[in-house]
């Protein structure tokens, strides 16, 4: 495969552009009007800018950060002015759960997964279809992300995600450094839903949800009535600024997704089915071991590349950060069923057209080296992941944008 | 080998990376597909706890004793705000999840209508709903209501009540008391808008919890009054004069002031609450609906010999009356409008003449809406022959797009029915998975019902249109929703075709 500082050419880059553009149009700007639709435009361009520039520099650690962050940061004031406007409260209570109209949660699965089949009934008192988070929605998803790119949806997707992706690189250095003797930590999470998965199974709803959740701070979370929900209050509060914001800025690592998130080690399991990989060539490795420091999850150690296993450990996240740290090109996003890292379909057309003369060859090896760019599984994977996380969030975005020219215009933030 | 696997993983994340976007905009579509494999349900034990007991009673009927009006205040603006059309008492909840009480006995109560009049604390100001039970069935409590002035009535002597709960839209906690006045307690109210339902939990703890769970079989009355927050028990008076205040109608000092209450099989609303004797000046006597906390209660029926002989009948009665139509066909399409020459012709099974006639209009008059519905209705009739999927998908999107402008363009009532019944069939026949058209389906045939019932001519048709709201509500997934469809078509002279549709659904 051919790359050009691990970026891809102009043509590749304006290409996939332009494809992002009808996607982010489809979904963010076509059929609205007035405020959502400036708003719409605005997001859109902020992120054909991040993409195009995530693609032309090859920089994917920092451009996903910022559209990982983005779409964190933009989702949840309108989740919250949106459940406000449609039942008057961010609280979840019985009031809700009688009608079952909760948003389903991707956490969630974790937990209910096997009671509700037990059951043969949802164990979480959610809208089960024909809503924007409906339980069949989300499971679709699930179902999708899965199949494309297994726990990759921790780095791209999930709208939480983005917390404590953005605290852990806030400090410049690792205040509190995890040493190797310490590095199955990132096991805990296994652990973990372990134990979600049994404390389920015995109180057949989800133990996660109601008691651990830190994601309820700033989405819906259980008014304090008594002294079960005060305690559910207290670790709520606790695990939502320890884990996500805490522990990440001090250590630089991902500590909710890495150690809490039952999501995010049943994702590590179920996503080995998952289409895309992340690779390490480990003849062109260095072993320089930059690429373990910087893992935010712990995913890669001495192991993964000395013994020439190729590949990291079960818990990555295929953020990008080490592919884009990694001074060899040793690392790459790939296929599953390869050990090499690209595809190189046209590699040998551009070629045969490179090295002749004239102007028609020339347009020739820069169309076949911008299909070979186009179908190599990084430019793939970036286009897939970036699509599904636009369309997750941003949707989001778009409304949060739209709510603040709303307040600036006619004073409130809700719409209705 | 190497190359052409590259190739093939290639094209693999090609189709990997076009499904993303290809699974959310058809979203819907896999939803459809999903729920045909699952049939997921939530777990009734969020939503108050596994239903022991559904009771329908008819739409209509909040008229007491036959001939109550509403107070002539603009509160009470439209029928249906004290009409009672279901109630469900559910199985004693223990250690509940995501509730505020971990023990808890839940009741429903819905109305044909609810709205919020006055700012009540709950969005449904217009009911008081008085639910007195007789938890052990034997001999004990009372016979006489709380406060002998609020509903004006007596209790079987074979049940006395032994706890009554009150809810009402107006405080923040309704109420439970027993017949001796030794326990009262805070009754939670929750109200869904949507269901026009209003729930009452009532917190189980000490011997109470006792007391219910002990229970085998309760008897419940169930009496609805309007909310008048200085009346007695908050019970609205009834006169004989509808005024601003006081409902209208009552034929006696005696009449009581409930406007609808739930009876037993054998007995009739009206005559049980006229039961008042004035020469004894004795109040009416009403009767409980028994509650069996080890099974399935209710006033369902099923009558399998019985649907077999309608639907037998039905078939008949469809083939002697599309005969019938041929036959007069010649004779009188000729002297009709051009419009209801289409009308007749497709009635009659006559398709490819109504085409030709809905186009002949449609090349004069473009907008006319009944030929717009008629030719929608046909081509997405036609669609649905078709072999070829696309092609199919492609001709019955055809004839929706007609069929919206016609429901669009239609400026009387005849236009609107005309309309509304075109795109209603269309959308209770197109698969659901793929077109999702069944809530608006509902929404037409409940459109036309009013239209029809407002008419008043084809009381039958308009027991019939509920019936087809109902059947494309089941399919949406909206049992709730298409149980009162079937209580409303219950309101008019029953055809063949609904008698059968209500029997199928359990409903005498």
């Amino acid at each position: 495969m051919i790359t050009k500082n691990r970026g891809f050419s102009l043509p590749t880059v304006i290409f996939l552009s332009l494809l992002m553009f009808m996607n982010t149009g489809l979904f963010l700007i076509a059929r609205n009007q007035g405020l959502k639709l400036v708003s719409g435009a605005l997001i859109t361009a902020v992120l054909i800018g991040i993409f195009a520039a995530m693609m032309y520099t090859g920089n994917i650690s920092r451009y996903r950060r910022i559209f990982f962050a983005m779409a964190a940061f933009l989702f949840f004031p309108s989740f919250i002015a949106l459940l406000i406007e449609q039942r008057g409260t961010m609280t979840i209570c019985a009031d809700t759960a009688i009608k079952s109209e909760n948003p389903m949660c991707h956490i969630t699965f974790a937990g209910i997964t096997i009671p509700s089949l037990l059951n043969q009934a949802v164990t979480y008192p959610v809208k089960i279809s024909n809503y924007f988070a409906s339980f069949y929605s989300m499971l679709i998803i699930w179902i999708v992300a899965t199949l494309a790119f297994g726990r990759g949806w921790c780095s791209w997707v999930c709208f939480y995600g983005g917390w404590d992706d953005t605290f852990s690189r806030l400090s410049k250095k690792e205040r509190i450094k995890i040493s190797s003797k310490n590095d199955k930590i990132r096991y805990f999470g296994f652990t973990m839903l372990i134990f979600i998965m049994c404390a389920s199974l015995v109180t057949m709803t989800s133990v996660y949800c109601e008691w651990i959740c830190p994601w309820k701070t700033i989405t819906e979370f259980t008014p304090v009535t008594g002294i079960a929900s005060m305690i559910m209050f207290t670790v709520m509060i606790f695990t939502f600024f320890g884990f996500a914001i805490v522990l990440p800025f001090f250590t630089r690592k991902r500590f909710q997704c890495m150690t809490l998130c039952p999501f995010g080690a049943l994702q590590s399991l179920v996503g080995k089915i998952g289409f895309y990989k992340v690779r390490i060539d480990t003849d062109k490795c260095t072993k320089c071991m930059k690429c373990v420091r910087v893992c935010p999850t712990m995913s890669l150690n001495e192991e993964c590349i000395n013994e020439k296993r190729g590949k990291p450990l079960i818990t990555c996240t295929m953020c990008g950060e080490c592919i884009s740290e990694c001074p060899s090109k040793a690392i790459d996003y790939s296929f599953r069923g390869t050990k090499k890292c690209g595809a190189g379909i046209f590699e040998s057309l551009h070629s045969r057209f490179a090295s002749r003369d004239g102007i028609l060859s020339r347009i020739a090896a820069v169309i076949f080296r911008s299909c070979d760019e186009i179908l190599s599984p990084r430019a793939l994977f970036i286009f897939a992941a970036f699509t599904f996380g636009m369309i997750m969030s941003s949707g989001f975005g778009v409304s949060t944008v739209e709510r603040l020219m709303n307040l600036f215009i006619n004073g409130t933030f809700l719409l209705k | 080998m190497g190359k052409y696997k590259n190739i093939l993983l290639t094209a693999a994340g090609v189709l990997v990376t076009l499904s993303i976007p290809l699974s959310f905009i058809f979203g819907g579509v896999l939803e459809s597909a999903v729920d045909s494999i699952l049939h997921a349900k939530n777990d009734p034990r969020f939503s108050g706890g596994e239903e022991i007991a559904r009771f329908l009673d008819p739409v209509g009927d909040d008229n007491g004793s036959g001939s109550y009006e509403y107070p002539l205040n603009s509160m009470f603006d439209s029928k249906g705000y004290l009409d009672l059309v279901r109630y469900v008492v559910h199985k004693p909840i223990t250690h509940a999840p995501w509730s505020d009480d971990l023990d808890f006995w839940q009741l429903a109560v819905t109305f044909d209508k609810t709205a919020n009049a006055d700012e009540s604390v709950y969005s449904f100001s217009h009911p008081v709903i008085h639910i007195y039970i007789d938890l052990d069935g034997k001999v004990g409590g009372s016979v006489e209501t709380v406060d002998p002035r609020a509903e004006k009535i007596r209790f079987d002597p074979e049940h006395p009540w032994d706890i009554m709960i009150q809810l009402d839209g107006h405080h923040m906690m309704g109420k439970l008391v027993s017949f001796d006045g030794k326990i009262k307690k805070p009754v939670r109210v929750y109200f869904d808008k949507e269901k026009n339902t209003v729930y009452g939990r009532i917190i189980l703890d000490d011997q109470f919890v006792k007391m219910v769970l002990d229970g085998r079989k309760t008897y419940h009355y169930v009496l609805i009054g309007g909310y008048d927050h200085l009346g007695q028990g908050n019970f609205l008076t009834v006169k004989k004069e509808s005024t601003l205040r006081t409902g209208g109608g009552a034929i006696s000092e005696l009449s009581t002031n409930v406007f609808d209450c739930l009876v037993p099989k054998g007995k009739i609303q009206k005559d049980v609450l006229s039961s008042f004797d004035e020469k004894a000046g004795d109040f009416a006597v009403v009767y409980p609906v028994e509650v069996d906390s080890k099974g399935k209660s209710g006033n369902s029926v099923r009558n399998d010999a019985e649907i077999a002989r309608l639907t037998a009948l039905l078939e008949k009665e469809e083939l002697a009356d599309r005969k019938k139509k041929q036959n007069e066909l010649p004779g009188i399409v000729q002297k009709e409008s051009p419009e209801n020459t289409v009308a007749l012709y497709f009635h009659a099974g006559e398709f490819q003449k109504a085409e030709q006639t809905a186009d002949k209009i449609l090349l004069s008059s473009p907008d006319n809406p009944i030929a717009l519905a008629y030719k929608g209705s046909l081509l997405a009739m036609k669609g649905g022959k078709t072999k070829s999927v696309a092609e199919a998908m492609r001709m019955v999107n055809e004839g929706y797009v007609l069929m919206d402008k016609a429901v669009r363009l239609a400026s009387n009532d005849v236009e609107k029915i005309t309309a509304c019944i075109a795109r209603g069939s269309v959308s209770s026949s197109v698969p659901e998975s793929v077109f999702m058209k069944s809530v608006q389906g509902a929404e037409d045939f409940s459109e036309a019902a009013a239209i029809s019932a407002r008419l008043g001519g084809m009381q039958m048709q308009t027991g019939e249109l509920y019936i087809n709201a109902c059947i494309c509500l089941e399919k949406a997934g909206q049992n709730d929703k298409a149980e009162l469809m079937c209580m409303r078509a219950k309101q008019y002279p029953l055809s063949t075709y609904t008698r059968v549709n209500l029997l199928k659904r359990g409903i005498e």
